[in-house]
């Protein structure tokens, strides 16, 4: 049985407790392809963890999730990546002993990337390392860039796998407002054939980006459509912008 | 018979439970491997022979035994460990630096002549047991050890004094701000661990007794049982002494060819069946954050521009002209050195290979290695069955190539899932359990004499030595070859990715399984190469290749060289094997100053000693005013 047609990702009576906490009570939801999603809800929503879910880092307590119309419920971390899935972190999760160009490397050496991308791996890691701006510093060592770069970075070792999915979490936590328009730049230049959820509190530069727009309250989902019309809804406007 | 047996292994069971638990204490609480635990069971039973001979009392004996040993616990972490917090690779170096310090000084002061206590006459009580009566002094274990057990479970769950513990392992900083003294505890710690080996030692004396090498043995012995028991695990620690207890006392009644071989199995199976033993917990994600309080040395200026200049130097240095250069120097030796220059630079390629392969494992990889000796004796004894058969040494060289990536195989089976200090003790382990077999498989092995065999190289020199030195020179080219092709290559790239951020290149979708299955191979296949290159160097393969002095030292080989650097493991194996000569030509006792070395260099390699520059004490005042203002 196949929870939505054409969906990115769909999940069905997703739910997770760490012991007696209920921390994601019950999501049923389906992203179409090919569109930019914008998850949104306070702390303590439960969108991380949502992330964690769709990714493989942690297993449901219950539900299911689609993944391209496959069932990746009891996947691995390593094969979801295979099927096109790839995410960013919260907190970047570089290589920091390497260079800038060494960690985009890595990336687009990955499997899924050669089977999906025509051009070669190291044609992709040009790609990646001009869309994250850091050319000039493209073989000093991680560790020493800025907080901002690192961030870039990470979205754009993300993209060098060439996903069909891509999760972003809070790409712009952190940044200050030249930077956050730069990487809301760079997602905008992400083409449609990579389908983004995107986490991020900072609403003013996020909902520009986005198609559609989904609120987490409480482990629940409590909106979900077009961003105008959730924007509107006075629950939400009750719940999160007070 | 058989009720005897089961007595006596239950008896030393619990005297084994007293090294073990001493430990798993000092592993689960304060993270350190220490491989020195042995030297403190040696100490304390040569200590408790002589009180107790001199004071002609048991009991003095007994507690002058216990305190040394504490003593010297107490003393090695203040003054070492402590310097080094966190870095398990740099304490591993330095405990084995202490053990081959303390065997070598109890041998100069008690001889090696084994030291066995015999018990005053009117202590001499026995127990009747079916015909037989057995030893009361040993039957004593058997209520000791289980109140010993109860004691410390005691001390660290229930009391503040363990819950003060237990705050400070967790986090030292914020302990440290509430106001516990960490080093003390640390210290109070080591001692209490280290006097439970003191006190097996000289509970042991009747029956064990002090001899050279029993700190070795005693070191294995607890391993064993903290591997099956799961380390940090006092209860795991005691089922898992009971259990070698008694397979060790049935064992050797029943099948005494297969004694060590035996021991060792149940830790293998434990290992592949549970591999945080049978009642440990897998480790959290990362341990306590590298705290190093280094001893800092003031040094003039002039050293200080040295050594940097020197440090400059190597970074520029491009590595072709390097090799090139070392090359060359090498080709000469036979030229214008004596016999034995060339064996000794010869020994150094030899292994530098070797080190070349734990460098691809534990620099680039982040694997650390306490078994790598596992290889290169595998090579080795391949080469000598080669040329028992008959078979070219060149065949030799690829039999040995493939023994060890069969070893490798067998490693990785049990080990790939470990990391770090799980991995040192799981290699450890699972070298042992080889050595054992060697060691006791006499027709094939030839056992501890071990094989002299006929393998040589074919001669393209009539100079016997000069022969084999230009195959070790076209060896090493071969392998350097083959390290500078797989130090650019893609693969490294992967490697270091697993050493700087494992889950990441896993959510990438890369199979991090797969890639230190690889390096793991690679390793081998360098390590092997390297010891079949000494089987034909010594003309001798013996159980020893497979033991711990063999890993601890091409470790050490790597760690000097800063693991992870290209040339590193080569400038690691050239100054210690240099050393060793020069030491061994020096004085008897080498292994004490090789020990100190290996202190020394471990300190600073991981930064535990530090040289700060000399404070300019002349220095030209500026008006604030004026180095503000423009």
């Amino acid at each position: 049985m196949s929870v939505g047609a054409q969906a990115a990702i769909a999940v069905k009576g997703l739910k997770k407790a760490f012991g007696s906490v209920d921390v994601i009570r019950g999501i049923d939801i389906s992203f179409p392809r090919h569109e930019k999603h914008l998850i949104i809800g306070p702390n303590g929503a439960g969108k991380t963890t949502f992330f964690n879910l769709l990714n493989g880092q942690y297993a449901p307590s219950a539900g299911r999730i689609e993944f391209l119309d496959v069932d990746v419920t009891h996947m691995p971390i390593r094969q979801r990546a295979l099927l096109g899935l790839g995410r960013t972190f919260q907190i970047a999760s570089l290589f920091q002993d390497l260079s800038v160009r060494d960690n985009l490397r890595i990336a687009a050496g990955a499997p899924q990337a050669a089977q999906r991308s025509d051009l070669r791996a190291e044609e992709n890691m040009e790609i990646a390392l001009s869309f994250c701006g850091l050319k000039a510093k493209a073989d000093g060592a991680v560790r020493h860039l800025s907080y901002g770069e690192q961030r870039r970075l990470e979205i754009a070792m993300g993209l060098a796998t060439a996903p069909q999915v891509l999760l972003l979490d809070e790409p712009m936590a952190g940044l200050t407002q030249i930077e956050r328009g730069i990487v809301a730049e760079r997602i905008l230049e992400v083409s449609t054939a990579t389908s983004i959820l995107l986490i991020e509190h900072d609403l003013e530069v996020a909902l520009k980006l986005a198609d559609k727009l989904t609120v987490l309250h409480l482990g629940e989902v409590i909106a979900h459509g077009p961003v105008e019309s959730v924007m509107d809804d006075p629950f939400v406007r009750q719940i999160y912008l007070g | 018979m058989m009720t005897l047996q089961l007595v006596n292994g239950i008896a030393y069971g619990n005297l084994l439970f007293l090294i073990a638990a001493g430990f798993t204490l000092i592993f689960g609480i304060l993270r350190v491997i220490n491989m020195a635990h042995g030297s403190f069971f040696l100490l304390g039973a040569h200590v408790a022979i002589s009180v107790a001979t001199a004071t002609q009392s048991v009991l003095a004996g007994l507690i002058a035994g216990s305190l040394a040993a504490a003593l010297l616990g107490a003393l090695m972490e203040r003054v070492l460990l402590y310097r080094i917090q966190g870095n398990y690779l740099a304490q591993v170096i330095v405990t084995i630096g202490v053990l081959m310090i303390v065997g070598d000084l109890c041998q100069v002061y008690w001889g090696g002549t084994p030291r066995i206590f015999a018990l005053p006459e009117h202590l001499r009580a026995s127990v009747p047991l079916g015909a037989l009566r057995y030893p009361l002094d040993r039957l004593i274990l058997v209520i000791i050890g289980p109140a010993i057990a109860l004691a410390l479970w005691f001390v660290i769950e229930r009391t503040a004094f363990g819950a003060k513990v237990r705050a400070a392992v967790d986090d030292e900083e914020i302990a440290q701000a509430i106001g516990i003294s960490v080093p003390r505890l640390r210290v109070f710690v080591f001692a209490l661990g280290s006097l439970l080996a003191g006190l097996a030692g000289a509970l042991g004396s009747t029956f064990i007794g002090a001899k050279p090498g029993v700190d070795l043995d005693i070191i294995l012995l607890a391993l064993v049982i903290v591997v099956i028991g799961g380390p940090g695990s006092l209860v795991g620690s005691y089922v898992a002494a009971l259990i070698i207890g008694l397979i060790d006392s049935i064992g050797k009644s029943l099948w005494p060819e297969a004694s060590m071989f035996l021991l060792f199995a149940p830790m293998l199976i434990v290992l592949i069946v549970a591999p945080h033993g049978l009642f440990g917990k897998p480790s959290g994600p990362a341990g306590a954050v590298r705290q190093f309080k280094p001893i800092t040395i003031s040094c003039p200026n002039w050293l200080w521009s040295l050594v940097n200049a020197g440090r400059q130097s190597a970074m520029r240095l491009s590595w072709p002209i390097a090799a090139i250069v070392a090359l060359v120097a090498a080709i000469a030796v036979p030229f214008f050195g004596s016999g034995f220059s060339v064996t000794v630079v010869g020994l150094m390629l030899i292994w530098s290979i070797f080190a070349i392969g734990l460098n691809i494992m534990l620099g680039y990889g982040g694997m650390p290695s306490l078994g790598h000796a596992l290889f290169f004796g595998a090579g080795a004894y391949a080469m000598a069955w080669s040329g028992f058969a008959g078979l070219n040494a060149y065949v030799g060289l690829l039999a040995a190539v493939a023994s060890a990536c069969f070893a490798a195989l067998f490693l990785a089976a049990v080990a790939l899932r470990a990391r770090d200090a799980q991995l040192l003790l799981v290699t450890l382990a699972v070298a042992q359990v080889v050595w054992g077999v060697v060691f006791k498989w006499r027709s094939i092995t030839g056992g501890d004499d071990g094989l002299i065999h006929p393998q040589a190289f074919p001669q393209i020199s009539s100079d016997l030595s000069t022969n084999f030195y230009l195959h070790v020179i076209g060896a090493f080219a071969i392998a350097m070859a083959a390290y500078a092709w797989f130090a650019r290559s893609n693969f490294r790239l992967l490697l270091t990715g697993v050493r700087s951020n494992e889950p990441r290149l896993l959510a990438l979708g890369f199979n991090v399984d797969a890639i230190r299955l690889k390096a793991i191979v690679l390793s081998s296949i360098f390590s092997g190469f390297a010891g079949g290159l000494y089987a034909v160097y010594s003309g001798f393969v013996a159980p020893e290749l497979f033991g711990v002095h063999t890993s601890a030292k091409v470790l050490l080989m790597t760690i000097i060289g800063m693991a992870g650097t290209f040339f590193g493991p080569i400038i690691g194996a050239v100054s210690i094997i240099g050393l060793e000569e020069v030491f061994s030509g020096w004085s008897e006792r080498s292994n004490t100053l090789l020990g100190a070395l290996y202190i020394i260099v471990a300190l600073f390699g991981f930064g535990g000693i530090k040289f700060a520059r000399r404070q300019v004490t002349a220095r030209r005042r500026i008006p604030v005013a004026k180095a503000v203002l423009p």
